[in-house]
């Protein structure tokens, strides 16, 4: 078992399993070896670290993954379904999970994250996109224009 | 709660760099004072602040096309970082080479492994802390392949241990590895472990200068292995001069072998398994190949004392070398030639012109057995040796002082020796006995076809004319035949079995048709059997008094058998002419058309004589058929003169006067008014006061003189049949050919007979002659040496 | 006066590791900056029109206001989310309506922007659409930054397979695999690959030259970057400008129909085009193209030049009607060898390397060694002549009019296999790798996998005779006797669009990743019985500088 402590002082006790799907964590039990101290995540609420861990239980014995090439793109949009689930969070906790599973050096979580969010991008007009994220068009009219133009290629003609 | 150190600000170099070199450093010099998993994790969520603090330069939207560069995208946080660290490892790493500088030898073999050790642990720690940088700027970096020295950070490490420690001490470590290892040679105990991780290390960094993910063994070949492998030239050039000189060349290869071993196990013990070859090979070159000459020189020798260990080891010596092997297997030829030759020269000695088939064959076959064993055991049976012994083999087996010049000879001696094993034997033997040297003859056939046999698979054809073996294939044949022919006849047959097992190792080793002959022969002989049956059953219907007992025959096919019509006319006797009759007209019911020849010259009989005093039950004489003839007449009469005897016979003279002999010499007819069987107007009166402890007597026998004229008909039917199987196969090629140069025709025939006996170009000239004459093929005109089919 | 300042209720921005000893714990630590709420209110129901706190409250009101603020400020999280309970409760359906629709945006957040650089291009690998990223790069001035990386980029070339080129026909050098070029850019490259692509899909630009050719039958063509070479009945060698498709120049010599021409080279300095060419008058004339002068007249065929093809600058090899074949020494113009064999007229010829195969009207194909003159093979087993032949220097392929396909070992000569299927006459035949195009005057199109031996898509692609077809590893385009040009998906098998208006006949076809050109002939509109002929340039590469074309898609333009 496994102690990890959030950065909000919440201890939680894992297997060494489970936290091990942080190769972050794996690494430094290697490295450093195990003991009865928590380790510290100064980078994790304990909010975030409860999802991820729950996640990590999911998803205990997956085999690892093995370096798979960037070019594999069966993993495009492909979320299973428990993830898909999972996921379904507001955009506050979606975003500290993406971050929480990149610093924890968590690939396939990161990577469930990030399609979610490409899946929220694909297919939408700028307009949409802006509406999705609440970003503000901060472009000039000229700019805007131009770009419109410049972009029209992608366009269904 | 542990007590929290405050972390740098994100973005704030100087105060992450601070902190990341403390514990950095403690990484590498003070592991020791232990990790705790706070502190690695701070120190990596330092690198972590620090990289995520990447801005976009979110400026004014540009239209510049030109400014491509500007475009590109994204520059990550990470170079900085990277930056310093390379030189904290160069800094650190001059220390410690600093500190190298006061050793040497083996305590520079000890700092160097220690620190390595040291360096690489700590190294792979501080991989682990700078993580987020390798995931993230490294690889992009890498990707894009704008600078080819960036690494990741465990790379960064090696390569900088490489750069600024290894390349100035690798000269002094690899020296005091080499001092180690000669002291190691010369019997000493040392520290195999520290050879070992310095090994490691330079294998370690051989990294390839374009892709830092693929290793390399340049490192390790070029500083380490090249070097040593000439140190052990040298070592072992002086050593095996010396050695050589001193002591003898059993002793020497005894000290050859151990040293390979040795080297051998070093590889194991503490070298990269890669060096196995080069060092192996020129261990080789050193240890055997500079000596091969004085080797060599040995082996006669060895061969001559039966040294088998020795031969061994030589041969395992030299095998490892190229060529090694090729004088020990043209000597081994030769020596066992010679043995071959001189055992049977000894034979010859002692048995003069009369050798005993048994004596004969046991003699090769004892030659071949012990070379065979030499070959198997200290030559572990290698394909060359087996060559090498085949080729003296089939020397001295077809060429030999018995033989003389005639390659024939020893098949049919070989025959013979079947025969003798295979006939019914006088003395009788027991019945396991008899199994039991019905056994050893097959097997000693099985070798001798062997032998045959490795002939065909092994060699090119074209290398025939080396090795005369096969011309034995059909002398022995034609021999086997005739004599299996007697025992079939003669009933003398001691087996069915060791017959058909015979046949069918005939048949194993010459193929199908060398014994589809043979076969119909034991064919011939149960049709005959139930022949017999049959002409036995018909003869109680119609019971005639003047019927023969027991008579019993023989009906052959003249293609199969190698037996000849008689010679001689021969009246048949009154007493069995009727019976005689009978069978033919029976036999002709059976099968009408076919010929019955009479082979009277086979044929034996059974008499029951009363007319001699010494017996009231009587004697009962086995005779031939011609002896029959004439002893059937003196139921009529006691005396005989020669000429009487000819005409009432009707036998010719050559016939008549063996048969006769016998009975004279049996002193069953006395002879008068002569002293010569056949004189003309010699006398032969039956000699009633004739005298046997035995109730049976057999007077058919051959002499020796008949023996010797079938064996001489036997080689000239060879002949003749060889000259015909050429013209056919003369015949054959130039009617699928049409025309063919003279060479070639001559290659053809050469090709398509050998498989049965080896043709004579002066043999196959006289065939292609005697074919011109014949008008099957003629010469083309205009056209040299070129023949055409004519049709 | 603000309501409330947007720095008030953003995390402090002391790096997360302090934070957790400091007196006001914050629920992220992770720096998000301080878009969140907006400084100014404004109300949905007057039209978001700006309203001034002293509009609505007094002075009195508004220190009130304050203090209960700052009260707010002081309270634990637990407190917070009970006040909020209590005031929230005190709200109508209109005020929470206002409460939730003014939340709700607040709640979003822009996740490329706020996110690691290095993980928003992540994000942006998991899409390989190019019309998104497009418009994404559109959505703001951050967007389009990012959106200018060219790792995305490069990844989706990957992944549009843009690296990979089959044709058999040279493409332009710029489309060439990316150069390391210093200002080299992968989007850029991307779009000009796409837009390629989609001009394939869609038309590019079109432009049609009528009766610059010989009416009756142009029996060859072919074209590279610079100019456009066709061989007509009409004894003459047309060349054109491949941009702009005006004529050059006029090549006569011939005395009979050109039934055969090749040209190699590339026009550069020191590599002059060398063309050959042989028809019914049975001589081969060798031309110096950039030039238009003839440089060798060959005469050796007892008969009309059926076929030629160059081997090289100095070699050509012509089959004739007279059952024979001839390699020239073009560059000497003399003849080298006479390949006799042939029982009957050679239809067609293909080289690879110093070997070349021949397909006869006696049904059977020879392979011919170049070097020596001799015949290394008699590939016999149709049953029928042969029309048609493709080598890739392994295999020989023949068509026939026995209807089959023959697959050869040019090794060892056997007949690998049999491909049935056509119901007539096999008139074209290309052969790229493991795959095989075969026509027939069936009308139709196979495409065949030669590791299979298998037929994987038919296509009834003509009412008549197929009359020519090229493919690469994207697509088929097939001409034929029924005035149709048609493009075809080599993975579906399906019709992509038709490439030319109908004309009487289809002539002959040739393209590359940017080009297509294709003579027909077409009924004239005011006499139906009269023929003249067209010729279509396709340009696809839209997006390159192309000033002298100024004839614009689907307008003909009247060269008479």
């Amino acid at each position: 078992m496994v102690q990890l402590l959030s950065s909000d002082n919440e201890t939680f006790t894992v297997d060494k399993q489970v936290a091990e799907r942080s190769i972050l964590i794996k690494n430094m039990l290697e490295d450093v070896g195990e003991s009865d101290a928590p380790i510290p995540l100064p980078n994790v609420t304990a909010k975030i670290l409860k999802k991820v861990i729950d996640w990590c239980e999911h998803h205990r014995s997956d085999p690892v993954s093995q370096q798979e090439e960037v070019n594999d793109r069966k993993r495009l949009t492909e979320i299973d379904e428990w993830d898909q689930k999972f996921m379904e969070v507001d955009q506050e906790t979606l975003f500290e999970i993406i971050l929480a599973a990149n610093y924890l050096d968590i690939k396939p979580l990161l990577d469930i994250g990030c399609k979610t969010v490409a899946n929220m991008i694909k297919g939408k007009s700028p307009e949409e996109i802006r509406r999705t994220f609440n970003i503000v068009n901060d472009f000039t009219p000229e700019e805007e224009a131009q770009i419109r133009k410049e972009n029209e290629w992608a366009e269904d003609r | 709660m542990t007590q929290q150190i405050p972390l740098p600000s994100t973005n704030d170099l100087e105060a992450t760099w601070k902190f990341l070199e403390d514990g950095i450093d403690q990484i590498y010099n003070r592991l020791e004072e232990g990790l705790t998993h706070a502190r690695f994790m701070n120190l990596y969520t330092v690198v972590y602040n620090y990289c995520t603090s990447s801005r976009i330069q979110t400026g004014q939207y540009s239209t510049d096309l030109q400014n491509h560069q500007a475009q590109r995208g994204a520059s990550l946080m990470g170079s900085d970082l990277y930056n310093r660290l390379i030189k904290y490892l160069e800094d650190h790493l001059a220390a410690i080479r600093l500190e190298s500088e006061q050793y040497m030898d083996e305590s520079l073999l000890h700092y160097y492994t220690k620190q390595w050790k040291k360096f690489t642990v700590a190294s792979s720690y501080v991989h682990h802390v700078f993580s987020y940088l390798n995931r993230h700027w490294v690889k992009r970096e890498i990707e894009e392949g704008r600078k080819n020295d960036v690494f990741e950070v465990y790379t960064l490490a090696l390569v900088s241990w490489k750069r600024h420690m290894f390349k100035y001490v690798h000269h002094n470590v690899n020296e005091a590895v080499l001092k180690l290892i000669e002291r190691q040679r010369n019997g000493e105990y040392i520290e195999t472990s520290l050879i070992k991780s310095i090994v490691e290390s330079f294998v370690s960094l051989g990294l390839d200068d374009n892709d830092a993910s693929k290793l390399s063994l340049d490192v390790y070949k070029n500083w380490f292995e090249a070097p040593f492998v000439e140190a052990t030239e040298v070592y072992y050039k002086t050593e095996s001069e010396k050695f050589i000189s001193e002591n003898s060349i059993p002793d020497y290869m005894k000290k050859a072998e151990n040293r390979l071993a040795e080297e051998e196990a070093r590889v194991q013990m503490y070298l990269h398994p890669t060096t196995h070859q080069p060092l192996i090979s020129k261990c080789e070159t050193v240890l055997v190949k500079n000596h091969a000459e004085v080797i060599w020189e040995e082996f006669q020798n060895l061969l001559n004392y039966d040294k088998q260990e020795d031969l061994h080891r030589m041969y395992s010596l030299l095998a490892r070398i190229p060529d090694g092997l090729n004088p020990l297997r043209s000597r081994f030829e030769l020596h066992v030639k010679k043995a071959g030759l001189s055992a049977i020269e000894k034979i010859a000695e002692q048995e003069g012109e009369t050798v005993e088939p048994k004596t004969y064959v046991d003699a090769l076959l004892e030659v071949h057995r012990k070379y065979n064993e030499l070959v198997q055991t200290a030559f572990s049976g290698e394909a060359g040796f087996v060559a090498s012994l085949d080729k003296a083999c089939r020397e001295f087996v077809n060429r030999n002082k018995v033989c003389k010049t005639s390659t024939s000879k020893s098949p049919e001696l070989l025959a013979r020796f079947c025969d003798s094993l295979l006939k019914k034997s006088a003395k009788n033997p027991e019945e396991n006995e008899l199994e039991d040297v019905l056994n050893g003859t097959v097997r000693r056939l099985e070798m001798f076809f062997q032998v045959a046999n490795n002939f065909h698979t092994n060699l090119d054809v074209r290398k025939m004319t080396v090795f005369k073996y096969v011309e034995d294939k059909d002398v022995f044949q034609k021999f086997y035949s005739k004599m299996l022919a007697k025992r079939l006849v003669n009933g003398s047959s001691a087996s069915d079995d060791a017959e058909a097992s015979m046949i069918s190792k005939l048949k194993e080793a010459c193929g199908y048709e060398y014994t589809s002959k043979l076969q119909r022969m034991f064919t011939d002989m149960s049709l005959s059997k139930e022949l017999n049956d049959n002409f036995k059953e018909r003869m109680q219907q119609g019971h005639d008094p003047s019927d023969l007992n027991d008579f019993n025959i023989l009906v052959l096919s003249a293609g199969s058998w190698p037996l000849t019509a008689p010679t001689t006319a021969f009246n048949i006797p009154e007493d069995v002419v009727k019976t005689y009759d009978r069978f033919q007209k029976f036999y002709q019911s059976k099968h009408s058309g076919r010929k019955l020849n009479w082979l009277f010259q086979l044929s034996k009989a059974e008499l029951k004589a009363t007319c001699f005093k010494a017996s009231k039950t009587g004697y009962t004489l086995q005779v031939s058929a011609y002896q029959m003839g004439i002893l059937l007449q003196y139921n009529n009469g006691d005396t005989y003169t020669f000429e009487e005897l000819r005409d009432v016979t009707n036998l010719a003279l050559e016939a008549i006067i063996p048969a006769l002999s016998i009975l004279v010499k049996a002193k069953i007819l006395l002879l008068s008014n002569g002293t010569k069987v056949g004189e003309s107007g010699s006398k032969y009166s039956l000699n009633t006061d004739f005298k046997s402890k035995k109730i049976k007597i057999n007077l058919n026998m051959q002499m020796k003189t008949e023996q010797k004229v079938e064996s001489d008909e036997t080689h000239k039917t060879i002949e003749e049949d060889r000259k015909l199987l050429m013209q056919a196969a003369i015949v054959r090629i130039m009617k699928t050919r049409k025309a063919m140069k003279h060479v070639t025709l001559m290659d053809e025939v050469i090709t398509q007979l050998q498989s049965r006996f080896k043709p004579r170009i002066p043999d196959i000239k006289k065939c292609i002659d005697i074919l011109l004459e014949k008008e099957y093929i003629e010469r083309v005109e205009g056209q040299k040496d070129m023949f055409s089919y004519v049709a | 006066m603000d309501l409330c300042r947007a720095d008030d209720l953003s995390p402090p921005a002391t790096p997360p590791g302090s934070s957790v000893s400091s007196s006001s714990p914050s629920p992220t630590l992770l720096t998000r900056p301080p878009q969140r709420l907006r400084p100014n209110y404004s109300d949905p129901s007057l039209g978001d029109m700006l309203i001034q706190p002293s509009a609505l409250f007094s002075a009195c009101e508004l220190d009130h206001l304050q203090q209960v603020k700052a009260a707010f400020q002081q309270m634990d999280p637990q407190q917070k989310q009970y006040f909020l309970f209590e005031i929230l409760n005190c709200c109508d359906t209109q005020q929470l309506n206002f409460v939730s629709s003014y939340i709700a945006p607040r709640l979003k957040i822009d996740f490329l922007k706020e996110l690691p650089i290095e993980i928003s291009l992540y994000i942006l690998s998991f899409i390989d659409d190019p019309k998104t990223l497009a418009r994404a790069s559109r959505v703001s001035t951050f967007w389009n930054s990012l959106l200018k990386d060219e790792t995305t980029w490069k990844t989706l070339c990957h992944k549009h397979h843009y690296r990979r080129r089959n044709s058999t026909i040279n493409g332009t050098s710029l489309l060439g695999p990316p150069a390391r070029r210093l200002d080299f850019s992968y989007r850029e490259y991307f779009k000009r690959k796409f837009n390629i692509e989609a001009a394939w899909e869609n038309g590019g630009k079109v432009s049609t030259f009528l009766d610059s050719l010989d009416p009756g039958l142009v029996t060859s063509l072919q074209f590279d970057d610079d100019i456009i070479v066709a061989g007509c009945d009409n004894h003459k060698i047309e060349v054109f400008d491949a941009r702009s498709g005006t004529k050059l120049r006029t090549m006569e010599g011939h005395e009979g129909g050109v039934w055969a021409l090749q040209f190699h080279g590339s026009g550069e300095p020191g590599d002059h085009r060398i063309l050959a060419s042989g028809g019914c008058d049975r001589n081969v004339r060798v031309w110096d193209l950039d030039t238009g002068r003839l440089l060798h007249v060959m005469r050796g065929h007892t008969s009309t030049v059926r076929c030629l093809k160059l081997r090289d600058k100095n070699t050509a090899v012509t089959g004739s009607r007279d059952n024979t074949l001839r390699v020239w020494d073009i560059e000497r113009g003399v003849q080298k060898f006479v390949l006799l064999g042939h029982q009957a007229s050679v239809r067609c010829l293909e080289i690879h390397g110093n070997l070349a195969v021949s397909g006869s009207y006696d049904s059977t194909a020879r392979i011919w060694d170049l070097d020596t003159g001799r015949c290394r093979h008699v590939l016999s087993g149709h049953y029928s002549q042969i029309y048609s032949i493709a080598f890739d220097g392994d295999k020989v392929i023949t068509g026939s009019l026995d209807t089959s396909i023959r697959v050869w070992s040019a090794e060892t000569g056997q007949c690998l296999a049999t491909l049935h299927g056509h119901t007539s006459l096999v008139g074209q035949l290309q052969l790229n790798g493991h795959t095989l195009v075969s026509g027939g005057s069936d009308g139709c199109l196979r495409v065949w996998d030669l590791d299979s031996l298998e037929c994987i898509h038919r296509i009834s692609a003509h009412d008549n005779s197929v009359t020519c077809l090229q493919f690469d590893d994207r697509r088929i385009i097939s001409g034929g006797n029924d005035g149709r040009t048609k493009l075809w998906d080599i993975k579906t098998g399906r019709l992509i669009r038709h490439l030319t208006h109908p004309a009487k006949t289809v002539w002959r076809l040739q393209f590359n990743d940017t080009k297509a050109v294709i003579v027909m002939q077409r009924r004239r509109s005011t006499n139906p019985d009269e023929s003249r002929s067209a010729m279509e340039l396709h340009n696809f590469d839209l997006l390159a500088d192309d000033p002298t074309a100024t004839v614009t898609a689907d307008e003909d333009v009247d060269m008479a």
